[in-house]
């Protein structure tokens, strides 16, 4: 059996426990093992990619106990796309906090690399409980990043964060109870599989399932009536922690591509459970996501409203359930989270050249680091939208992908609008930062600022770069991201992969 | 049997979520641990109620109960443990540096707190 599919869990988790017993060494032997392990990440990520380019996923079977009955990861194309990010992120970010973040407190890379075990477990698992449980390892690591330093801030927002996530496990657990109960199993395989033979009686418990499935994946993805917990959340993390928390949402949103593509497509009983309302939530977060960007206060906050708004975007994709809609989303998950997370750290690297007024819009003068303002021209322009940059590309991919359909006058404005508006506040923000005088000379701060390393200027631009990269090979990428759309499109290669015999499974009856 | 059950979790449930929103943090752990001990009992019910049946499958026994979603429960249970434990801490670090024990740990002013003011008497 080809082992590679664990590898982007077992890495990190190696990477993590290690970190755990070495955290009495000294931060640069953890720097150390922690970069060792963000390299090997990378590159066992770029192998699963390259090898899960194929119809069928591969499948892995831990303990090799076979589907249904034992536990399985599986590596699609959209898992494998979804871990490799994943990996290109946590390395950018991990150079960032390389440079004195990681020792504002205890256990920071231990930590780190967990969080990476509960995100990529959750891309490839391959049934519901374990997606529950990588679910919880990814928000327990995150709860304690997001609490990584000191404030006051970070303590109220995290507790509001936690006590939100516990409420959707809870939600969750009692989807699964659901499903269990009704259908027997919790493989998402072997869910497809018994949806389609549902007896009328316990229909409308599964459709209930479903449906309280989806809102727990909706509450991670941050769509509109369940959103308020991510602009508290993600402007009160530490840069590099909020740079890995760009690839959070795009958890939720995978799971529910997963979800939905594969199990709940071709089933009667949840059919047109996402229909109608999902696209004009989606539509609705865009919406509340760039009045939020017009009264951010500082720029990291007005990068997690930034975040929400893609969140909404991508949401369109399984809203409308279509493969070429589909395509683009994956493209624009993609870029929006290398771009996001260099946000992040671009708002980091501002507020330490500003000094004691950090990232707030306040006006300070001139500031003379002409590195960030290009950087900071870049990353607006591509969340903007504005060609050449990848953000361009991928808005326009998506308006393309919803031309046919009824909703696009909805979608072309709502976007459009977002777009403009953005762009406008972005221009302000920046010529706030950058070089706006102060009314009251008296204000201006003359005191030191620490200076930004090479590390965190090197983790900024290398994302930036990554951006870029993905505007020179957006043919490439975006014919992977309309393969990894068909695939999913067309749930009976993944089934037939993770259980290739399933009418001679033997089951007794239920009590 | 199914009755008392159906009715604890639902009791369970209410008390959890009228306590998570009360404005006070300790309230709001005790409503989300009492969410949990409802969430695990639904789990548990979801492999539907045997009474006296082992959940191991033998040649001689035809009875017998399910005996994965007691395996959930055991991870939901160790997972909630964890959780509770960490939000607890979360709540300790906001009361130490707010100095109250409410959800929106706005920091207290410092003037009208008495030991502050002894703190600094001559």
């Amino acid at each position: 059996m080809n082992h590679s599919p664990i590898l982007p869990i077992l890495v990190p988790f190696i990477a993590s426990i290690v970190l755990l017993v070495m955290s009495a060494c000294k931060l640069s032997w953890q720097r150390s093992v922690g970069a060792l392990a963000a390299m090997l990440l990378l590159a066992v990520s770029v192998n699963l990619l390259l090898l899960a380019d194929q119809p069928a996923p591969l499948v892995y079977a831990l303990g090799d106990w076979p589907a249904p009955f034992g536990i399985v990861l599986v590596a699609d194309r959209l898992a494998a796309l979804a871990v490799t990010t994943t990996a290109v992120l946590s390395a950018a970010a991990l150079l960032y906090a390389s440079a004195g973040f990681d020792g504002k407190g205890r256990h920071f890379h231990a930590v780190f690399q967990l969080q990476l075990v509960g995100i990529n477990g959750a891309f490839l698992t391959g049934d519901v409980f374990n997606l529950f449980v990588f679910f919880e390892v990814m928000l327990l690591a995150s709860y304690i990043l997001l609490a990584h330093g000191s404030g006051l801030n970070k303590s109220r927002a995290g507790f509001a964060y936690v006590t939100l996530n516990l409420a959707g496990s809870a939600v969750f657990l009692v989807a699964l109870g659901l499903i269990y109960g009704t259908l027997g199993t919790l493989n998402l395989a072997d869910i497809a599989m018994q949806l389609k033979t549902v007896p009328a009686t316990e229909a409308s418990l599964v459709r209930l399932a479903g449906a309280l499935l989806m809102t727990v994946f909706l509450l991670k993805a941050a769509v509109l009536p369940l959103s308020f917990w991510l602009p508290h959340a993600y402007s009160a993390a530490g840069a590099p922690v909020a740079a890995l928390f760009a690839m959070m949402t795009k958890v939720g949103v995978v799971a529910i591509l997963h979800v939905q593509m594969i199990a709940f497509n071709a089933a009667p009983v949840m059919h047109g459970l996402l229909d109608g309302w999902l696209i004009v939530a989606a539509l609705a977060t865009i919406a509340f996501a760039t009045l939020g960007v017009l009264s951010a206060k500082s720029l990291q906050s007005l990068v997690a409203w930034l975040i929400l708004g893609s969140a909404g975007l991508l949401l369109i994709a399984p809203s409308l359930n279509d493969e070429v809609v589909t395509a683009a989303g994956l493209y624009y998950l993609v870029q929006s989270a290398v771009v996001g997370a260099a946000f992040f750290m671009m708002a980091g690297l501002i507020s330490n050249a500003r000094g004691r007024v950090g990232d707030t819009f306040v006006a300070t003068g001139w500031v003379s680091d002409n590195k960030l303002k290009l950087g900071y021209f870049i990353l607006a322009a591509t969340v903007a939208g504005l060609p050449p940059f990848s953000g361009f590309i991928g808005k326009l991919m998506v308006l393309f992908a919803v031309k046919e359909g009824s909703m696009m006058p909805a979608i072309w404005a709502v976007v459009l609008v977002a777009s403009l508006i953005t762009t406008v506040a972005l221009a302000k923000a920046g010529s706030r930062l950058f070089w706006e005088m102060p009314n009251d000379m008296a204000l201006t701060p003359q005191v030191v600022s620490p200076q930004n390393s090479m590390c965190q200027y090197a983790a900024t631009f290398g994302l930036i770069a990554v951006s870029l990269l993905l505007v020179i090979f957006a043919r490439p990428l975006s014919d992977f991201t309309q393969r990894a759309a068909e695939q999913l499109h067309m749930p009976e290669h993944y089934i037939k992969a993770v259980i290739p015999h399933h009418a001679d499974i033997q089951r007794g009856a239920r009590p | 049997m199914e009755a008392i059950l159906a009715s604890a979790i639902g009791l369970l449930f209410g008390c959890g979520v009228y306590l998570m929103l009360r404005a006070r943090t300790f309230p709001v752990i005790l409503g989300l641990t009492l969410i949990s001990y409802a969430v695990n009992l639904f789990l548990f019910a979801s492999g539907r109620l045997v009474m006296n049946a082992p959940p191991i499958i033998r040649a001689d026994i035809t009875r017998y109960t399910d005996p994965i979603p007691q395996a959930l429960v055991l991870t939901a249970i160790v997972i909630g443990f964890g959780m509770t434990a960490y939000i607890v801490t979360l709540a300790l670090r906001g009361l130490s540096e707010s100095g109250d024990d409410h959800i929106d740990m706005i920091e207290k002013t410092v003037d009208s707190s008495p030991s502050h003011i002894q703190k600094h008497q001559p």
